[in-house]
């Protein structure tokens, strides 16, 4: 009998050799690739341009370098439009639509397209199996967002919306000061939010209630609760509005004035005025935030690092830029949900108010006044500014 | 038939698209560049048409079953006589029957005239020597397509939605204004409904014109008038405004917030630089005056100003 000196045991798969650190320069111990034992990576599509998905490429950097997602097609419906995102990472494939993408089931599209393609691409991507996650609006309309969910609910997909500010310290920092009244109760709110943009695609067809309106209600909402509408006007002489005025009224009797402009650049500054203090927020800057206590002597402002304790022996430190960037937080909770690891923190289904608010804000709208138009100009204005069928011309 | 309207979403383009479709009842078609936002244009439901301002063909299909077609600037010195070509081709092609081209008048780039003085062609920079090529070239151009041209030359255009009212009102608000000279140089200005007044007339009349007339204000204003007036308007305090005896700035600290600000750098270019323009060639020919006083278009210009700061009222 010949003795064979080949072992009969299956062998062990070698082991892929351990990255170097440095060769995942920005990232921490944590969030550098495991060897084994880490969850697959999602596949990831994406929807949209470089300029509207400019908050997220940070995170998405970060994820993919740690090994989360691998972003695998790039859809655009500009000839080019995609080509310095399929640049950025190196698996993925331009395609035209979502139906010509080359990804497998189970997949996570974001959808960073214009708010009156989200449906179309939304039940594409459906089909597809795709999980959805869109940016902020959801859709145009509450009606229209509701057939959203109910074609993800039809398929057993997740649909989830894009509201960073849900997990920005500076706006869950003001919200636990309007729940817990740490400087007394909220007397009034201001904001001015809105900037022109930057190029067509950018802009497209929909009005400053719509972008950035739909995200304001969600925020003010989040931070306070449903408010009364007591009065909205905006500048749309037929077409859509370039700037807007809301006036609510949120529980306990707060006031809110809300300044939206898509004509020119606005503070974007998001002011609450307590008994005994102010907090001023500002998208621009979503993890910190300036403070005003009372009659100090001067005002507050920064970042946040953990409560502090009196007595305590160590303090810990600040998170990382990248650990605090609320979109990657979103992005990694909706990762966690198609996974099953975690509940999804901001489903779809919580965008539909604001976008109703939104809806009733159009149904009781009159036309802000343009004072330096003359006189023949404001009356036709306000002609133009009415439902077609109200119309005497 | 239609007016054609390109640079819709400028400073003149938008006034103009509001006083024709809104005061006039015009039919509009507004031209913006092929990768502009039209976020001012869509407050109306009027026909868009994007094209490139440089591309002949793109604008001709642009111009098409129009008029009248009328070019609002906002190209750059070095795009300006290859759009100016291009606009003209593409109304010809298009068989536009009149085509209005507003250019802003050459700067002379010396500082050594008395202000308020003319200056001469060959004071101009050459960025400046092809403006005036460019409109040179406009005219050639209609002529020998059978279009009628006009080439209006303005000062500096001011009123709603004017880069120099919104940089003097954020100047006064962070108490960084400044005025060399004390102000005393000329304020070319214009403010925007004057021109949209030439526009209308060249867009009536029978004239036919060889040479580019100038618009502007009646008055004779001051840099210093400017400012004050706006202060005033907006409550913000006159003393928040230093001047000095000559172009030097105030002070080391406004030395550096001039130099790395541009548009502050701009600003003090154009006092320096701008001289008195008048419009008698645009009074005998098109029948022009200015209709609005330059202490109303400030006003005008300064309601403006609140409005986009978020202090609006409802309409009555």
């Amino acid at each position: 009998m010949r003795t064979s000196t080949h072992s009969t045991k299956r062998r062990a798969p070698k082991k892929p050799a351990p990255e170097p650190a440095d060769s995942h320069p920005g990232l921490t111990a944590d969030e550098t690739p495991a060897v084994r034992g880490s969850p697959p990576a999602t596949d990831v599509v994406l929807a949209g341009s470089a300029a509207t998905m400019a908050d997220y490429m940070p995170a998405l950097r970060i994820l993919e370098s740690a090994g989360a997602i691998r972003v695998q097609a790039v859809v655009s419906r500009e000839p080019g439009g995609h080509s310095s995102l399929v640049n950025e990472f190196r698996n993925a494939r331009a395609a035209p639509s979502v139906d010509k993408a080359v990804v497998a089931p189970g997949a996570l599209v974001v959808l960073a397209s214009l708010p009156h393609l989200h449906p179309a691409q939304a039940g594409a991507a459906f089909r597809r199996g795709w999980h959805v996650l869109t940016l902020s609006p959801l859709a145009r309309s509450a009606p229209e967002a509701m057939t959203m969910l109910a074609t993800a609910q039809r398929h057993e997909r997740l649909l989830a919306v894009a509201l960073p500010h849900r997990f920005s310290a500076g706006v869950n920092y003001i919200r636990v000061l309007c729940h817990d009244q740490l400087i007394g109760p909220l007397i009034r709110v201001d904001v001015h939010d809105g900037t022109p943009p930057a190029a067509a695609g950018a802009g497209g067809t929909d009005g400053a209630l719509v972008e950035p309106g739909v995200g304001v209600l969600d925020l003010l909402t989040w931070c306070m609760g449903p408010p009364e509408i007591e009065s909205y006007a905006d500048d749309a002489m037929g077409g859509v509005e370039a700037n807007a005025s809301l006036r609510l009224m949120f529980p306990e009797s707060v006031p809110a004035a809300i300044h939206l402009s898509r004509d020119w650049p606005t503070a974007r500054s998001y002011e609450f005025v307590f008994e005994r203090g102010i907090a001023r927020w500002t998208p621009r800057r979503p993890e910190s935030l300036q403070l005003q206590l009372a009659s100090a002597p001067a005002a507050l402002e920064g970042s946040f690092r953990p409560a502090l304790v009196a007595g305590a022996a160590t303090v810990p430190d600040a998170a990382s830029a990248a650990e605090a960037d609320p979109f990657r937080a979103q992005l990694q909770n909706v990762l966690d949900a198609i996974a099953r690891r975690a509940p999804l923190a901001v489903p779809a289904a919580d965008a539909v108010s604001a976008l109703a608010m939104a809806d009733a804000c159009r149904a009781r709208r009159t036309l802000l006044r343009q004072p330096w138009l003359s006189h023949n100009e404001s009356v036709h204005a306000r002609t133009l500014s009415m439902p077609i069928g109200l119309r005497r011309e | 038939m239609k007016i054609a309207v390109t640079g819709p979403e400028s400073c003149l383009g938008s006034r103009l698209i509001e006083a024709l479709h809104l005061g006039d009842g015009a039919s509009v078609a507004a031209v913006p560049a092929s990768e502009s936002p039209t976020t001012l244009t869509a407050r109306f439901s009027i026909d868009l048409r994007p094209a490139d301002p440089c591309g002949a063909e793109s604008l001709r299909k642009a111009f098409e079953r129009c008029s009248s077609a009328i070019h609002t600037g906002g190209t750059t010195a070095l795009d300006a006589k290859r759009s100016a070509i291009a606009f003209a081709r593409a109304a010809a092609g298009a068989r536009v029957r009149r085509a209005i081209y507003v250019s802003s008048p050459p700067v002379p780039a010396s500082d050594s005239r008395e202000p308020g003085a003319a200056a001469a062609m060959t004071d101009y920079p050459s960025g400046e020597r092809s403006q005036a090529a460019a409109e040179r070239q406009f005219l050639s151009e209609c002529r020998r397509g059978g279009v009628n041209a006009f080439v209006i030359r303005t000062g500096i255009v001011y009123g709603p939605r004017s880069p120099l009212i919104a940089e003097v009102a954020m100047e006064l608000r962070e108490s960084r204004a400044w005025l060399p000279r004390h102000g005393a140089d000329a304020f070319s200005g214009v403010y925007v409904d004057n021109v949209v007044a030439a526009i209308r007339l060249c867009l009536k009349t029978k004239a036919v014109l060889t040479e580019p007339v100038v618009v502007a204000d009646a008055e004779t204003a001051t840099w210093r008038d400017v400012y004050h007036l706006i202060a005033q308007d907006l409550d913000l305090s006159g003393s928040r405004i230093r001047s000095t005896p000559s172009g030097a700035a105030v002070g080391q600290d406004e030395a550096r917030s001039a130099a790395s600000n541009a548009q502050v750098a701009h600003l003090v270019a154009l006092q320096q630089r701008a001289p008195k323009l008048e419009s008698n060639a645009a009074a005998k020919a098109l029948g022009y005056h200015a209709a609005v006083a330059f202490s109303d278009g400030i006003r005008r210009s300064c309601q403006w100003w609140r409005f986009v700061q978020g202090e609006f009222e409802p309409a009555a």
